[in-house]
């Protein structure tokens, strides 16, 4: 069965850096993955687990994979509330949070493709709501990281 | 591996760094042997990803893809 790259957006290269990271025994180079890239991780798990024959369509492992997935993800804030000094009515802005980076977008990516692929009826509505944040972030963190991207 | 049940995810805005630390030990301590990983990792490059291309609910993902 043929892949698409185009229809990937982490390759197999980036997950074989990230795990060869986490699996090399250093606490160096494991302090070095984000929280963002464990999630990754944890989401092509989640799928992979999804597509085995070990066990049935949506086990309880599986859906614990998602589950560390999506927390992952949200451990480190994306956006921050900041104050701003001018006459708006709301006296509070959100800019980007340091932890925000291309990993953060590769695993809202990937929690996209879970849900499409998940049992959640509403998963498309869900997906929908999802794309918004991550373009948002995407637009973000290439405005703030343009030598990254 | 058993789940936890305190281990549920809040708003990240009032999590403490010692939280945060609790948090990405216990991701990090879950993670399956090496094994596991690649053949799980194998399958989803193999088939979740041509499984996403040939299905009908794709279009935000893809407009999304060319939008990027």
């Amino acid at each position: 069965m043929k892949t698409l790259p185009s229809y990937n957006p982490v390759p197999r290269q980036r997950l074989d850096r990230i795990v060869s990271a986490l699996y090399s025994g250093s606490d160096e180079a494991i302090k070095g993955v984000y929280n963002q890239e464990l999630s990754v991780v944890y989401s092509v798990l989640a799928m992979g687990e999804l597509m085995s024959d070990k066990n049935p369509p949506y086990s309880p492992l599986q859906k614990r994979y998602a589950y560390y997935a999506k927390l992952a993800v949200t451990i480190d804030c994306v956006y921050v509330v900041c104050p701003i000094s001018t006459s708006y009515a709301t006296d509070r802005s959100y800019t980007l949070s340091q932890h925000a980076c291309v990993a953060t977008v590769e695993a809202l990516l990937l929690r996209a493709l879970y849900m499409l692929l998940n049992d959640d009826p509403g998963s498309a509505q869900k997906v929908w709501g999802n794309l918004g944040l991550i373009i948002r972030l995407a637009m973000s963190v290439s405005d703030a990281q343009p030598e990254t991207n | 591996m058993g789940l936890n049940k305190d281990f549920v995810p809040v708003d990240p805005e009032f999590l403490t760094e010692e939280s945060r630390q609790e948090f990405r030990a216990q991701l990090l301590s879950d993670l399956p042997a090496h094994a596991e990983l690649v053949y799980l990792a194998d399958l989803y490059y193999a088939q979740a990803v041509s499984n996403i291309h040939s299905g009908s609910n794709t279009n935000s993902l893809t407009t999304l893809q060319a939008w990027l």
